[in-house]
C-alpha cells in the first residue's frame, strides 16, 4: 500500500518536474513552442537553439539540481538528527559557502576570474564539512553535534557581516548582499559541470546511507543494536549534504525553506521512512526550486525578484500552515 | 545453544563505577531477570550485554567470540535490544514500526523477502496487534506502544532478546501478557535477559536472578532463593509478604512504616508576620 502511494507521488512528481522543465525552456522574453525547443535542443545554430542551451537549459538544469539536492540534504538530515527542524542550514554548510564566496567578492578575485566565486563557495562548503567531520571523529553525540552546526553557520553568518563591514567599496556590499538572495539568472553550462559531479556525489552518498537512517526513527541506542553504524552514517550524511548542498550555495546563493518545507509536505503523503522520502523529497525540491524560477522569469519586469526570496515568501506561510496542522497545535 | 557471557565487567564514567567486575551468562532456555534499586546499573549491564558500549575491562563474549569482534548485522541478527521508554521519532504506522525489527536481516534496497512478511506477523499476532497495524504510533496507548516496539524486537527473530523494563508502562494484565510471551519465547529456545522493577513478576517468571546494588552483583539465583528476605531488607529497604500456603511473593512493606503527614512534627518555621518583620 505505502510502495504503490511512494510510486503514485514519485510518478506524479517525476510528471510535474518534467512539464515544468519543459515550460523553463519556452519561457522567457523570446517565447519557444515545444517544438522550437525540441528543434534547439536537437542542435543547429539558429537563436533557439543559442537561447536554449546557452540560456535557458543550464539555468532549469541548475534549478533541477540545486532543487534536488536541497530537498535530499533536508530530508536526510531530519531523519539524521531526528528534528523536524533540522534544515541543511543548521549544520552551516550554506553559511560556510556563503562566506567562501563573499571571501571571492571582497578580494575582488569574482571580478577577474569568474569561476573563482563557485570555486571559493565550493572551498568554503568544504572547510566546514571538514570541521564538522572531525567533531563527528570525537563525538556520538547529536545534539553536540547540532549546537557545533548552529556555531558553526553563526561564526560564518558573523564573518560574512564583518566583511560587510569592512568593505570600502559600497557597490560591492550592494553586489554581495544581492548575491546572498539568491539567483540562477546568468549562469551559464560551466557552472552546471561544475556543481553537477559535486551534487550528485553527495545524493548518492545519501541515497547509499538512507536505509540505515531508517533504523535510526527508533532513536540512536535501537539504531546501534540494529547493525547501524552511528559515527560512519553521520560522516556519510554530513559530507552527502555538504556537497549536495555546498555547491549550489556557491553558484547560486543562499535558496531557503526548500530544504526544510519539502520533506514536511511529502512526509504525509508517502511515509515517514526516510529511505523512501529521500528519493521522493529530492524530485520535491526540484519541482519547487523550478516553479519558483519559472514564477521569477513569468513576473521578471524592471528587476527580478531572488529566487531565495521567493522561495521564503512562499516556503514560510506553508511552513506555518504545517505548524498549525501539527498535533501539538490541535491540541 | 546460544550463549551471552559477561566476564569481570568494569564500566566507570569519570570517577563513578558503574558496573563493578560483574559477570553473568545467558543462555538458550533461560530467562534472566536483572533486578535492582535503581541506580544500581541495570541498565549499563543489559547496554554491555547488548554491545553498546565498551567496558573499562572485562569481556562480553557471544558462543566464545568477543561481542566487538563480531560484525555489527551479524550480532544484530543474534542478538535483539529493547531500550527503556521506546520512542520513534516519527509517527510510523505499527506495521512500518514492526517492520524494523527486520532491518539487520534486510538487503539495502531490496524489498521485504517472504521470511521478512512471515516474521512480521508472526509478531504482529503474538502481541495481539494485528488490529492496529495500519494506525499511527502517535495514536497508540503506552501499553499499545510498548507492545508494538516489543513487536519490533520479536520481528527480528534474534537468538537472545534483551529488554530494559519493558513492562513498565503497562496495566497488570498486559504486563502478564508480556512475561508470558517472553517465556513462551524462552521455551521454544531463546535466550531471554531483562530488566524488571516488579520483584514479583521477576520471582513468577525468571528462572534467575541477578541482583545488583552499586553496581556489584549482590546475589543471583533461581528466585525464591536469590530474593530471600535479607536480599530483599538490604538491598530494596522492604520486607516481603508471602502467601501463607504457597510462600510466593505477593507484595511488599517497608521495614519502616513511613510517617503519614499527620504523624509528622509541625516544621519549625518562623511565623509569618515574624518574617514579614524581619523583612521591614
Amino acid at each position: 500500500m505505502k510502495t504503490r502511494a511512494l510510486l503514485w507521488v514519485l510518478s506524479v512528481l517525476g510528471g510535474v518536474l518534467g512539464l515544468l522543465f519543459v515550460i523553463a525552456l519556452c519561457l522567457g522574453p523570446i517565447t519557444l513552442t515545444p517544438a522550437d525547443v525540441l528543434h534547439g535542443l536537437g542542435g543547429g545554430a539558429g537563436v533557439a537553439h543559442v537561447i536554449v542551451h546557452e540560456i535557458r537549459l543550464p539555468r532549469a538544469l541548475l534549478a533541477v539540481l540545486i532543487g534536488s539536492g536541497l530537498g535530499m540534504a533536508g530530508a536526510a538530515l531530519q531523519a539524521l538528527l531526528r528534528n523536524p527542524l533540522a534544515e541543511p542550514g543548521v549544520i552551516g554548510v550554506s553559511a560556510g559557502s556563503a562566506l567562501g564566496a563573499v571571501v571571492a567578492f571582497y578580494s575582488g578575485l569574482s571580478a577577474q576570474y569568474a569561476l573563482a566565486l563557485p570555486l571559493a563557495g565550493c572551498a568554503g562548503a568544504m572547510v566546514t564539512t571538514l570541521i564538522l567531520y572531525a567533531f563527528t571523529r570525537r563525538t556520538l553525540d547529536t545534539s553536540g553535534l547540532i549546537l557545533a552546526g548552529v556555531a558553526i553557520n553563526s561564526l560564518g553568518g558573523a564573518l560574512t557581516a564583518l566583511l560587510l563591514n569592512l568593505s570600502p567599496n559600497p557597490y560591492a556590499v550592494y553586489e554581495i548582499v544581492f548575491w546572498l538572495m539568491g539567483s540562477l539568472a546568468d549562469r551559464s553550462n560551466v557552472h552546471v559541470m561544475l556543481v553537477a559531479p559535486f551534487i550528485l556525489t553527495g545524493m548518492g552518498l545519501l541515497i547509499y546511507a538512507a536505509p540505515h537512517l531508517d533504523s535510526l526513527v527508533l532513536g540512536e541506542e535501537t539504531a546501534q543494536s540494529l547493525g547501524v553504524n552511528l559515527r560512519r552514517l553521520r560522516r556519510w550524511v554530513i559530507v552527502g549534504v555538504a556537497l549536495a548542498v555546498g555547491p549550489g550555495v556557491a553558484v547560486a546563493g543562499i535558496i531557503g525553506f526548500i530544504g526544510l518545507l519539502v520533506p514536511h509536505l511529502l512526509r504525509p503523503l508517502i511515509t515517514h521512512r526516510p529511505s523512501a522520502l529521500l528519493p521522493a523529497s529530492a524530485l520535491g525540491g526540484a519541482v519547487m526550486t523550478l516553479t519558483a524560477d519559472n514564477l521569477i522569469r513569468l513576473f521578471a519586469g524592471a528587476g527580478e525578484l531572488k529566487l531565495g526570496v521567493l522561495t521564503a515568501l512562499i516556503g514560510a506561510p506553508l511552513f506555518l500552515i504545517i505548524a498549525l496542522r501539527a498535533p501539538g497545535f490541535r491540541s | 545453544m546460544t550463549t551471552l557471557v559477561a566476564s569481570e565487567f568494569i564500566v566507570s564514567r569519570g570517577a563513578h563505577t558503574l558496573l563493578n567486575e560483574v559477570s553473568c551468562t545467558v543462555t538458550t532456555g533461560q530467562l534472566l531477570g536483572i533486578c535492582g534499586p535503581n541506580g544500581a546499573g541495570k541498565t549499563t549491564l543489559l547496554r554491555g550485554l547488548a554491545g553498546l558500549l565498551r567496558g573499562d575491562s572485562g569481556t562480553v563474549r557471544l558462543n566464545d567470540r568477543l561481542l566487538h569482534e563480531i560484525s555489527l548485522t551479524d550480532r544484530a541478527r543474534q542478538i535483539g535490544y529493547l531500550t527503556q521508554g521506546p520512542q520513534t521519532a516519527w509517527p510510523l504506522t505499527v506495521f512500518d514500526l514492526v517492520a524494523l525489527g527486520r532491518q539487520p536481516h534486510r538487503v539495502a534496497w531490496h524489498g521485504p523477502t517472504p521470511a521478512d512478511q512471515i516474521a512480521v506477523e508472526r509478531a504482529l499476532h503474538l502481541t495481539n496487534l494485528e488490529a492496529l497495524r495500519v494506525r499511527s504510533v502517535s495514536q497508540l496507548s503506552g501499553g499499545e506502544r510498548m507492545r508494538a516496539h516489543l513487536a519490533r524486537l520479536l520481528a527480528g527473530e534474534h537468538r537472545i532478546l534483551l529488554l530494559d523494563e519493558p513492562t513498565a508502562s503497562l496495566d497488570p494484565q498486559h504486563q502478564l501478557e508480556v512475561m508470558a510471551t517472553l517465556k513462551n519465547l524462552v521455551d521454544d529456545g531463546l535466550a531471554v535477559a531483562v530488566v524488571l522493577h516488579d520483584l514479583a513478576l521477576a520471582t513468577r517468571y525468571c528462572t534467575e536472578l541477578l541482583v545488583l546494588q552499586h553496581g556489584s552483583v549482590v546475589t543471583r539465583g533461581v528466585p525464591s532463593l536469590a530474593l530471600d528476605d535479607a536480599c530483599l531488607a538490604d538491598v530494596f529497604g522492604v520486607r516481603a509478604e508471602r502467601a501463607a500456603d504457597t510462600k510466593t511473593l505477593v507484595g511488599f512493606r517497608p521495614l519502616r512504616e513511613p510517617e503519614t503527614r499527620a504523624q509528622k512534627q509541625p516544621m519549625d518555621m518562623p511565623h509569618r508576620t515574624n518574617l514579614e518583620g524581619a523583612q521591614r
